[in-house]
């Protein structure tokens, strides 16, 4: 489970009504601790405004179907006499999952149900392409067959926004319509249910109910090698002034650190179309690489770059077709400036400056597609007062061995740091 | 106060970052600086994005190759008839200009047809590659400008030496700095029109015998210029110089009368708010151009086609469900989760994400057609095509894509699917761009 609010597995801080049938669905475990009115196998709120949201919202639930199961209501919100309604997460009449709204269908999965336990996730958001106020949102949904770990249905609707009343009610594992009872009940009482106030992206879906991805653990790269130098004091931070309090020094603190490189795109990103297999470009194309003549360079590879400001290395990775048992290695070169160039325009060119990084492998006996990842190669940026050569870089591709194509790679900019001696 | 329509801020390259240790407890966060924390922030306009870059495709020779010239039929372009590359639509960070670079090889022969002689003869040595960029504003006023690199010839006769690595030697660097709408440095009123996140159309052409090994299009901070009035823009909004230093404001500008309201915690989060809206990386953009691929006489690059009822891969690979181990593109890896709420997940990462795709389809009326970019098998983003006419336009779409959560992670690959319906579609580019803001051309 990703992280939460305290210690309440599913409660974030857009969480508005969190329920787990462990504990009775009716129960708010949610920062709110608003409880429902039990009913059945779930609860309702009338007159429930938290649940009156027709802005970005998650609705989120798991349960068991029967086979062809209809109208069993996940969660809704809506009049007491059925005629209207926020929305409604449930099978419709036919047995499938659909999410609806003011009566119509904003969404609906692509088979009947089965005697299976099902995932199902609502997120909704505004449209920014908006033409007007039939498409003024956007609706993502993931229905998932927990049973047998398959995805059943993951796409986007365009709609419009819903309308919504805050005198209606909110029901989960059911319809709470007053006197006439708690109808379209499920069968089984959902696992959990979760109401949100903001939109979930798939990936966060999958992380907090699905499968997480494997941790990202790091790679055995290290050696860190570019010195960071103190900064100064520039921004006047610790002035005297009209901005006091935690509440300021906390967000700027967060949003400098979050911003700094956000922009930062990659330096080198291709696939290639009419990838060619090494040695069959034409050979006034190729280098040999500077102090190693075991590896070749080749021009059609060679790309100058801008390079961000306070980037010190690229993470270089590539993907290979190769076949054979050969063994292989594939380099990436970043260099000041091209090697055998003598002369820019009428200035001798600077000493040449060269980092490397590398992969080997062997290949086995029939094809194989497969991504390496070459690490971190340091940056040489042009410093020389040369006009549009000052923080640019050459980065090219080297090869050793054969049988293999490039069919893809990537060099993304970073910044590495020397242990100790830091200004912060 | 009097009435100042226009506040135009110079960007620095290497703006500092403030240091971290003024904000250590307990200091607190006082004045001046919600406009130099604001700024420090600027730091990521340092970020020059790429906008558009083309190279060679992978091939294993240029299209003007080193063939002689004089043939019954034509073997070499001709010398002036540009023939387009590669085609991009980016929404242009706000406060930055553009720069141009182009790295080639001496240029090739071009030809003539010499409909008398009945063949394509000599028209000299040479060539030129350009880019065009159109500028549009959420107010649809446009601009233009374009910026064009000449080679030189590699000889004679236009044919490259066959020393081995002469290429190497040869290469030429072009370059051009300050590549903006035209009248925007000569007047603010002007410049206020493209320094908030002006949509750019970018087409990037060859002429005659030119070899670029690789051209590349980036952003460049400059300054910004916004009117007064304006509250809603980024950081580079914010402005400088003497700030009122008594009272905190927490108003927006008052309609029309120009008093300096930009600043105090409404105006610090609205734009820290704004940026994380915006600000992020340049992702991808492809060109279906390779120099192996294109004809001497075609004038533009030759599409990717589609078939109806088909699912393709349109850059690279033949698989057409997401697959780790396949070709594809990259993200960039950096820490971020869901924005807006970095404390929802841990250990994975998704980003807003524009997506455009350029094509269009083949006779059969009613075609439709879906392009999806993938980056796991649970994180897609769909552009729905529909209708589509027979010539070509952009279709664009927004949504999340699943993103490495740190710069060596190696988890997401982006892959490039379009599936037609009801009959055949050609697909020339296409581009993914950080953020879900509404974009002054779809």
């Amino acid at each position: 489970m990703a992280r939460e609010q305290g210690s309440q597995a599913g409660a974030k801080e857009d969480t508005i009504f969190l329920g787990y049938d462990s504990g009775g669905l009716d129960i708010d475990v949610s920062q709110n601790m608003t409880d429902l009115t039990a009913s059945g196998n779930g609860g309702y709120e009338t007159t429930s405004a938290r649940g009156a949201i027709v802005t970005a919202r998650t609705l989120e639930a798991r349960w068991t179907a029967t086979a062809g199961e209809v109208n069993a209501g996940l969660i809704v919100h809506g009049k007491q006499d059925q005629t209207d309604y926020t929305y409604i997460l449930s099978t419709d009449g036919s047995g499938v999952i659909c999410g609806k709204a003011n009566g119509n269908p904003v969404w609906t999965s692509v088979a009947v149900v089965a005697a299976k336990e099902y995932f199902v996730s609502w997120a909704m958001r505004d449209n920014p392409d908006t033409t007007g106020a039939s498409d003024a949102m956007i609706s993502e949904y993931v229905v998932y067959n927990i049973t047998d770990t398959t995805l059943v249905a993951m796409g986007q609707e365009l709609h419009a926004t819903p309308t919504t009343d805050v005198t209606w009610d909110l029901s989960i594992a059911g319809w709470w319509t007053g006197g006439g009872g708690f109808v379209f009940q499920p069968t089984n009482a959902p696992v959990y249910a979760r109401v949100s106030t903001t939109h979930h992206p798939n990936v966060e879906v999958w992380e907090d109910w699905i499968a997480a991805r494997t941790a990202y653990a790091g790679t055995a790269a290290d050696g860190i090698v570019e010195p960071v130098g103190p900064r100064p004091i520039a921004s006047g931070l610790a002035d005297s002034g009209e901005w006091a309090g935690r509440q300021a020094w906390g967000y700027a603190a967060a949003t400098t650190k979050a911003t700094a490189p956000r922009s930062w795109s990659l330096l080198v990103n291709e696939a290639l179309t009419d990838a060619t297999a090494v040695k069959a470009e034409p050979a006034r194309w190729r280098m040999l690489a500077p102090g190693d003549a075991d590896y070749t360079l080749s021009i059609q590879w060679l790309r100058w770059v801008p390079v961000p400001a306070e980037a010190t290395h690229a993470w270089v990775r590539a993907h290979t077709s190769s076949s054979g048992v050969i063994a292989r290695s594939l380099r990436v070169y970043a260099f000041n400036r091209p090697p055998g160039l003598v002369k820019i325009g009428a200035v001798q060119s600077p000493a040449l400056i060269a980092f490397s990084a590398q992969v080997d492998w062997t290949g086995v006996a029939g094809t194989v597609e497969e991504w390496h990842e070459l690490g971190y190669v340091r940056l040489p940026k042009f410093t020389e007062a040369i006009p549009g050569w000052t923080g640019t870089v050459h980065i090219c591709l080297a090869y050793a061995g054969s049988g293999f194509t490039v069919n893809a790679w990537s060099a993304r900019p970073a910044r590495r740091f020397v242990p100790g001696g830091i200004v912060p | 106060m009097t009435d100042t329509p226009y506040k135009q801020t110079f960007l620095g390259l290497d703006f500092e970052a403030p240091s971290s240790l003024a904000l250590a407890h307990p200091s607190a966060l006082l004045r001046p600086p919600v406009t130099r924390q604001a700024r420090a922030q600027d730091t990521a306009l340092a970020g020059r994005r790429i906008i558009v870059q083309r190279q060679m495709g992978g091939s294993a020779d240029w299209l003007t190759d080193s063939s002689a010239t004089g043939g019954g039929s034509q073997g070499h372009p001709d010398s002036e008839t540009w023939r387009i590359i590669a085609r991009a639509r980016v929404d242009q960070q706000a406060g930055t200009i553009l720069e141009a670079r182009a790295l080639c090889v001496p240029a090739g022969a071009t030809e003539y047809d010499n409909t008398a002689g009945g063949t394509w003869d000599p028209d000299g040595v040479g060539g030129q590659t350009r880019v065009s960029l159109t500028w549009t504003n959420a107010a649809a006023q446009t601009a233009n400008e374009v910026v064009t690199f000449t080679s030189g010839p590699a000889g004679g006769d236009g044919a490259e030496d066959t020393e081995t690595g002469s290429a190497w030697a040869q290469l030429e660097h072009h370059y051009a700095a300050v590549v903006r709408p035209q009248a925007a440095p000569n007047s603010l009123s002007e410049a206020d029109k493209w320094s908030e996140w002006p949509t750019v159309d970018a087409v990037v052409a060859d002429l005659g015998g030119v070899r670029v090994v690789h051209f590349v299009l980036s952003e460049f901070p400059a300054d910004h210029v916004v009117d007064d009035a304006d509250v809603t823009s980024t950081a580079n909004g914010a402005g400088t110089g003497v700030w009122p230093v008594k009272i905190p404001q927490i108003e927006q500008a008052d309609g029309a009368t120009y008093e300096e309201h930009r600043f105090g915690t409404h105006r610090a989060l609205s734009t820290a708010a704004r940026q994380t809206a915006r600000i992020g990386p340049r992702i991808a953009n492809w060109t279906s151009y390779t120099e192996a691929d294109t004809g001497v006489a075609d004038t533009e690059a030759v599409p990717v086609n589609v078939a109806g009822g088909v699912t393709a891969r349109l850059s690279s690979g033949t698989n057409t469900v997401w697959d780790a181990t396949a070709a594809g593109w990259d993200l960039l890896g950096t820490a971020r989760a869901p924005e807006h709420l970095t404390s929802r997940v841990s250990g994975a990462g998704s980003i807003p994400v524009r997506v455009r795709v350029y094509l269009k389809r083949g006779a059969t009326v009613g075609t439709v057609g879906v392009f999806r970019v993938q980056t796991s098998t649970r994180s897609f983003v769909e552009v729905g095509c529909d209708p589509i006419g027979t010539s070509y336009a952009w279709f664009t779409a927004t949504g999340w894509l699943e993103a490495p959560v740190a710069t060596d992670d190696g988890y997401p690959v982006l892959q490039d699917f379009l599936t037609a319906t009801n009959g055949d579609i050609d697909v020339r580019a296409w581009d993914v761009t950080y953020g879900d803001f509404p974009a002054a051309l779809p």
